[in-house]
């Protein structure tokens, strides 16, 4: 520790300590306008100067760490008069048009002006005028306002890893722009605008929307991924406006995704239904909840005793609360009184953690990741599943140096930076992860204490993994041995290292065993247990690990207890034919199950209740329909990937729901009642609560990690005769439940299929053409998209919201084979 | 006793003169001659302003011709070759030779000697000799406390002690460490690092070997600038010999040390050559300078421990091992050891490449060695910018300054590279002002306000000084903003680039305060502040103004006065270059 004063308040900081940093906690604030927490110091800026006690230089305080006894000062008229010049050469070169600019009132020069009272300026104005950027999607750029202090640049690079912007030019022509001056074709996190200190990057979403001192700014959680991140939502006029971020709320530090920070839209949507609806003689009718909700519970009832319970299903969303999960699946077994309930989600992943580890999910926390040394991602795109996870990612590599390996069926933005890439044949994840274990074995790699201590089954793997020598593994993944031992290498040697595996309903592969082959692989390496290691098994929704935790599946109850006799899972549900109903909450499974025949299925249910907050496909062919609240309109909470627990804001007040929809909860609690099972809230919080799982205990004598060998079941195929091994990526965007209603979102991605070069000529398709692709489960329009990250003989479809790709694969989401042809 | 040989010189400045032209024509001459002759071809031997130079190596001695063209060929291979003849009318002269003696050759001691494409002859030079002596018989430790006592200091421009800076390198923990070579070179005014690099590329490569020897690093990378072809063919040819011989690669020398080395070419910004931004631009971003500390010693290219070393410098390195730390500090004076190579630039005599010690005073390198003032000595010397646009004007009252680091930086120059452009009093101080501002100021990265707006600010004000319309003020104003660049810039470009401001304001502000109070510069330079005179006794009305003249601003009969008319006149001085008899001048315009 580090004991200094600024300005003659005395205070002790960590060593390394920026002055910046340190005067922020002594209560004294220095401008800084190129500086940010989540950003190595740059230096550009200079506003932060400071002088040292008797010393006459001008320092800067972003980057001179403190020093023992250190006397700072932050105000002298030297200090004062520096700034004044900065600020009065930036304004020499600056338009101050802060009338139409969306960033006054929260803009740091204007801020700065008037603080410094800068009215004078000695120099002349002969600013070279810029052409405002207004081509590409969701962000305006004005160099014109650029004060060029690099955090844009730099946050673009550092933290997304994605480099989409840069400096561009010398000297006073120097500007921030893209490689030959396009539009932009990133990710659209809007990042860079949310550091830009003046109004030069711009949200069009918000542009001329409001002036900012009028916005009502809350903080809430993030309704889409499993990350968990906190939003501040700037509200007005019973409207959400903008979303930010905010680096002292949340585990995000203030990072946003393009979902979190653009994806909004569909709550103040004016399609959000308003009224529960009836269907009479094939027509929607508005109706009161009462009516609505008795029927629902007649005909339940009706169904029931004429054909039993378990001719009932329930399905459920992963994006209900905690609270709201274990409702429902209290209504669905006591209510109903059968466990035909299930969410569409894919967690045979984070179940078989259970049986390996004892671990309900991912072992280790979020932030754990930037200290690792060595990152194995297996089949994790994360720049589309788990954008702020791939932060993690970034920020391992790039500040502490890990070493990362990216094993994916295709390049991904990561591969750039990686140090080895298994590009493996789509569907051989377990053979390639088996042939990593061979090497560290053979390669002497293993752990032996932890092994011997720690584990049990060492021999079964042993003899499983033998035969997946380098060779085998190149022949049925088509990864080399160099890779695979430099894999093996990178992972083993490292002084801590993870396994990031994503999962999600748009990803095919075997998630089950690829997460067993995974954990062995931790196991082996004594990666387990220890901080900044383990395996993570993303959860793809907000609360898909929080659904699994209150039951809303078959075979669980809340915490995980064992049903006597497990009921009908999705699949089943929606392909058998063997339920007569249904009540759907929050999900879509026309668009978002991965078959083609739902929508026959649901057609001929004799009674089918929807709940959601839109008119979904699904929806239009429910009896009845029940309007729901969104995330912002209710309490509740959610878990996200590291088993983290957090509370929503019900901001009911300054958003009311629309119309008469009512949160989901309390349907539940309505429609339990009817169905004469009673509430009483108090205690199913206090059950819910208890159902959600701690992590393992790792470092008890009697845990002890198993090994589970897991076998490559020739599951995968190849194609043959001109046709190509189809598999699926996730688009950012989700499965639509919340993002096909806001198109701004939805302008920012495309439905496509991604050829390499050579098929695509042997196939004779073009860039941006139409094809059809066909699979033996069904046949959908798309475009192409020729790409150089794709291997010759696979095809990459990418999910869209508004359409349901994933019927191609069947149930099974495995790899598969298909033809493309071009639309005539 | 060595073989009759032809030597052309073929740097950079030789081909520019037509070099490779003179290189066939006596190829061709010695084939149909039927010669028993080699031809070999070297790199600058300094003497630019007397290129294309041709060493005729008989048994009998070495004869050096100069300004040698194409046609000259078949001469000097009948009557020296064939008939023993020495054409002296075309030898290089005395004086040429004089000013070659007064130097001391250590960096380009082998430059134009030796053939920068033949291993054979550097190490025939003692070549390699100094790695293997460093590897069989010194530990790393040692090496570093020899450069340390040679007194030698980086000759990038910042002069920092070169064997304190390899004991960081050599003590900062790391499982890899890089050396790399900076050879951007961007001060426009200095060539001897390319001269280096195209005449003994050796010598670069065994002074990073026992660089990288001494810091424990077993990579290296040559950045040099793109614009420099001959330089990149001739290390390319070097590295791959210098591989084959076993110095690059595994286990040199029959020792454990290895060394891999490669070429990076640069984009060609000058402030590429500040070394952090030079190793941003390695990893493949933007050249932007960064923050300091962490110093590269620590955390370089990569993220690892990493020297850097200007070419100049290691050049010096194998002649100290050779000749020991004491033989090169016997040069040069208490805090300056050894030699520095100066180019002469702007209006000298001689202008080129010298070595001489330090010490010597500047008066000795422009006058002794470069000649003086080139012309007819109708002009006087008036200043010299030593350090190219980072460095500054020295006035004729300090021609006896020693070119020593200290000394230099006192007169508010700095020693820079080693770029000396001359200029005499046909020079407007304001404008050399002007001029290199204006190259700084679009050097900048952009990164830091005051360098990036600031310059820019102080060059729009001497734009307008240069232009008449200065106002009131200016001066104070320029010099407010020289000091905060200076105070606040984060690299040496922004922090030197007042410098030629700052020492023109210290050495000739009354040339400001003409320009700003008179509308007049007493350079008689400004465009816009002279017009042109015809002085009616001398003009013998020759007409040749009238052709030159883009815009017919010159009028008369043939051998009668001829008349200029002010407001045609474009300014372009054409005529005065052309008017053999003088008669047309500078006058002021206001
Ligand atoms: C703007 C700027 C440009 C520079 N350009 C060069 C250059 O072209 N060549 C060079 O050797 N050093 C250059 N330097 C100096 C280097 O930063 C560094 O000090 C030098 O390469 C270190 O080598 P030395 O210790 O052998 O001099 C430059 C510095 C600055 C600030
Ligand atoms: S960026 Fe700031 S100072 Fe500039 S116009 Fe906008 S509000 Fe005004
Ligand atoms: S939106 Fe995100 S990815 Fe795109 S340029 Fe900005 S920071 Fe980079
Ligand atoms: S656009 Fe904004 S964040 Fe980017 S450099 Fe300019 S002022 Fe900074
Ligand atoms: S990363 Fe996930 S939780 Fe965070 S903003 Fe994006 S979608 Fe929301
Ligand atoms: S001083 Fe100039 S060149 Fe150096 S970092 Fe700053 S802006 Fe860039
Ligand atoms: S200076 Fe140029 S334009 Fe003027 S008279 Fe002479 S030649 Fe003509
Ligand atoms: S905040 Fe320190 S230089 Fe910008
Ligand atoms: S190359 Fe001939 S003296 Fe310069």
């Amino acid at each position: 520790m580090v004991t200094l004063t600024i300005d003659g308040k005395q205070i002790t900081v960590a060593k390394g300590t920026m002055i910046l940093e340190a005067a922020e906690m002594a209560g004294v604030k220095i401008p800084a306008l190129c500086a940010d927490n989540r950003l190595i110091g740059f230096g550009a800026c200079r506003m932060c100067v400071v002088q040292l006690k008797g010393r006459r230089s001008l320092i800067p305080s972003c980057f001179n760490p403190v020093k023992d006894g250190m006397e700072v000062i932050t105000n002298s008229p030297e200090i004062i008069e520096s700034r004044r010049g900065q600020l009065q050469l930036i304004l020499a070169e600056h338009p101050l048009d802060c009338p139409v600019c969306d960033k006054a009132g929260e803009c740091q020069l204007q801020d700065l002006v008037y603080e410094y009272g800068v009215n004078d300026n000695p120099y002349r104005m002969k600013a070279i005028k810029k052409a405002v950027e207004r081509l590409s999607p969701l962000i305006e750029r004005d160099m014109n306002r650029c004060i060029l202090c690099g955090k844009c640049v730099r946050i673009c690079n550092e933290v997304q890893g994605v480099g989409e912007i840069s400096f561009i030019n010398r000297g006073i022509k120097a500007y921030i722009g893209t490689d030959f001056d396009r539009p932009m074709e990133c990710e659209f996190c809007g990042q860079c605008i949310s550091v830009c200190p003046v109004g030069a990057l711009n949200s069009k979403m918000f542009k001329y929307k409001t002036r900012v001192w009028d916005l009502k700014n809350e903080t809430t959680l993030c309704p889409y991924c499993s990350n968990g991140c906190t939003l501040v939502l700037g509200i007005k006029d019973n409207e959400i406006k903008r979303v930010t971020g905010n680096y002292d709320a949340g585990i995000n530090e203030g990072n946003l995704c393009s979902k979190g920070r653009f994806g909004y839209e569909f709550v103040s949507s004016p399609e959000r239904l308003k009224k529960p609806l009836i269907k009479k003689d094939g027509r929607f009718e508005e109706a009161g909840w009462d009516e609505a909700l008795n029927l629902a519970a007649a005909k339940f009832n009706e169904i029931k005793a004429a054909s039993g319970a378990d001719s009932i299903g329930g399905l459920g969303s992963a994006r209900l609360t905690n609270e709201e999960l274990y409702l429902f699946q209290r209504l669905i077994r006591q209510g109903i009184g059968t466990n035909n309930i299930d969410h569409n989600g894919r967690y045979q992943g984070l179940l078989a953690l259970r049986e390996s580890l004892g671990a309900c999910g991912s072992t280790n926390s979020l932030h754990e990741i930037r200290k690792t040394k060595a990152i194995l991602l297996i089949r994790a795109n994360l720049n589309e599943t788990h954008p702020n996870v791939r932060i993690e990612v970034n920020l391992a590599v790039n500040r502490n140096r890990a070493s990362l390996i990216v094993a994916d069926n295709k390049r991904t933005l990561l591969s750039r930076q990686a140090q080895a890439n298994l590009t493996y044949k789509p569907g051989t994840e377990v053979a390639l992860i088996n042939g990593i274990i061979n090497q560290v074995i053979k390669l002497e790699l293993a752990d032996k204490t932890f092994v011997n201590n720690k584990t049990e089954g060492l021999d079964a793997l042993q003899t499983s993994v033998e035969r997946y020598t380098p060779e085998y593994v190149e022949e049925i993944c088509g990864v080399n041995k160099q890779e695979l031992e430099l894999a093996a290498r990178a992972y083993a040697k490292a002084e801590k290292s993870c396994i990031i595996v994503a999962t999600g309903m748009g990803l095919v592969g075997n998630d089950r065993d690829i997460a067993l082959a995974s954990s062995n692989l931790a196991l082996l390496t004594g990666n387990v247990g220890k901080e900044s290691c383990g395996v993570y098994i993303l959860p793809e929704k907000n609360n898909s690990q929080g659904a699994l935790e209150m039951g809303a599946v078959p075979g669980f109850l809340p915490g995980y207890k064992s049903v006597k006799k497990a009921g009908l899972g999705t699949a089943e549900m929606l392909e058998s034919g063997k339920l007569k109903a249904m009540y759907i909450v929050g999900e879509n499974p026309i668009l978002t199950y991965p078959s083609s025949k739902v929508k026959e299925i649901l057609e001929k249910m004799e009674f089918l209740v929807v709940q959601d907050m839109f008119m979904t496909p699904t929806a239009e062919l429910a009896d009845v329909v029940l309007p729901a609240c969104s995330f912002a309109e209710k309490d509740g909470t959610y878990t996200n990937l590291e088993q983290r627990v957090q509370s929503l804001k019900n901001l009911k007040k300054i958003l009311p729901c629309p119309g008469e929809s009512r949160s989901d909860l309390e349907i539940f609690i309505d429609l339990c009642t009817r169905l004469g099972c009673d509430v009483d809230m108090q205690q199913e919080i206090k059950a819910g609560s208890l159902a959600i799982s701690s992590a393992p205990n790792f470092s008890r004598d009697t845990w002890k990690g198993k090994f589970i060998p897991v076998e490559y079941g020739k599951d995968a195929s190849l194609a043959s005769d001109g046709k190509l091994l189809l598999v699926s990526s996730p688009s950012h965007l989700y499965s639509g439940t919340l993002s096909a209603w806001s198109p701004y979102l939805l302008g920012i991605g495309e439905a496509c299929i991604e050829l390499c070069m050579n098929d695509a000529s042997r196939l004779g398709v073009r860039d941006n053409n139409m094809v059809v692709v066909s699979s033996k489960n069904a046949e959908l329009k798309l475009k192409a998209r020729i790409s150089h990250d794709v291997p010759d003989g696979v095809g990459v479809v990418h999910t869209y919201p508004t359409i349901n790709v994933m019927c191609l694969f069947g149930k099974e989401m495995m790899p598969i084979i298909g033809s493309v042809e071009q639309v005539i | 006793m060595q073989k009759a040989r032809i030597i052309v010189g073929l740097g950079s400045c030789g081909i520019a003169s037509g070099g490779k032209k003179v290189y066939e024509q006596l190829q061709q001459g010695i084939v149909s001659r039927g010669l028993d002759l080699a031809i070999e071809e070297t790199g600058c031997i300094g003497m630019c302003y007397n290129e294309v130079l041709v060493d005729v190596i008989l048994p009998a001695g070495k004869t050096t011709y100069k300004q040698v063209i194409p046609e000259m060929a078949d001469r000097i291979l009948d009557e020296h070759i064939v008939e023993g003849r020495i054409i002296s009318e075309w030898t290089i002269t005395q004086e040429d030779e004089v000013c070659l003696d007064r130097q001391q050759r250590i960096v380009l001691r082998n430059c134009g000697k030796i053939s920068p494409e033949s291993i054979d002859e550097y190490m025939e030079q003692g070549g390699y000799r100094a790695i293997e002596k460093v590897i069989k018989g010194m530990s790393p430790e040692m090496v570093v406390d020899e450069i340390t006592l040679s007194g030698l200091r980086g000759r990038g421009g910042a002069g920092f002690p070169t064997g304190v800076k390899w004991g960081f390198a050599n003590k900062s923990i790391g499982d890899k460490k890089y050396f790399i070579c900076n050879a951007d070179e961007g001060d426009p005014g200095a060539f001897m690092d390319r001269s280096v690099l195209e005449g003994d590329p050796h010598s670069i490569i065994e002074g990073m070997l026992i660089g990288g020897y001494a810091i424990g690093a077993n990579h290296g990378y040559i950045y040099v600038r793109a614009e420099y072809p001959l330089a990149i063919k001739r290390l390319k040819i070097a590295i791959e010999q210098a591989r084959t011989h076993g110095f690059i690669g595994q286990g040199i020398c029959g020792s454990d040390f290895s060394f891999e080395l490669e070429i990076k070419e640069g984009a060609g910004a000058f402030v590429c050559g500040e070394e952090t931004a030079l190793i941003a631009s390695i990893e493949g971003s933007r050249g932007m300078p960064r923050l300091r500390p962490p110093f590269p010693a620590i955390s370089g290219l990569y993220g690892k421990p990493t020297n850097i070393n200007n070419v100049e410098t290691l050049a010096n390195i194998p002649w100290i091992i050779l000749n020991g730390a004491d033989g090169y500090a016997s040069f040069g004076t208490e805090k300056s050891k050894g030699t520095k190579v100066f180019a002469l630039a702007g209006k000298i005599q001689r202008g080129g490449l010298v070595e001489v010690p330090m010490g010597m005073s500047l008066r000795e390198v422009i006058f002794d060695i470069g000649g003086g003032i080139a012309g007819t000595g109708k002009h006087e010397f008036k200043a010299v910018q030593l350090g190219g646009p980072s460095g500054g004007c020295i006035p004729s009252s300090l021609l006896d300054t020693p070119v020593d680091y200290d000394s230099i930086n006192q007169t508010g120059a700095i020693m820079g590279s080693g770029g000396m452009v001359v200029m005499d009093n046909t020079t407007c101080m304001v404008d050399i002002a002007r001029f290199f501002l204006n190259f700084t100021q679009n050097e900048s990265c952009g990164k830091c306000t005051f360098c990036r707006i600031g310059t820019r600010r102080m060059l729009e004000i001497l734009e307008r000084i240069v232009a008449g319309n200065g106002l009131e003020g200016d001066i104070e104003l320029l010099e407010d903003l020289a000091q905060n660049i200076r105070r606040t810039s984060l690299c040496g470009l922004g922090q030197t680039a007042p410098n030629p401001v700052l020492t023109t304001l210290k050495y000739f502000k009354s040339e400001y305060e003409s320009h700003i109070k008179q509308r007049r510069c007493p350079a008689k330079a400004c465009k816009e502040l002279i017009s042109f005179a015809i002085i009616d006794e001398r003009c013998k009305g020759c007409g040749l103004c009238i052709k030159v003249c883009p815009c017919g601003a010159i009028t008369g009969e043939k051998k009668k006065l001829h008349v200029l008319d002010v407001d045609k006149c474009v300014r372009c001085g054409q005529c005065v270059a052309k008017c053999k008899l003088e008669a047309i001048i500078k006058v002021d315009r206001w």
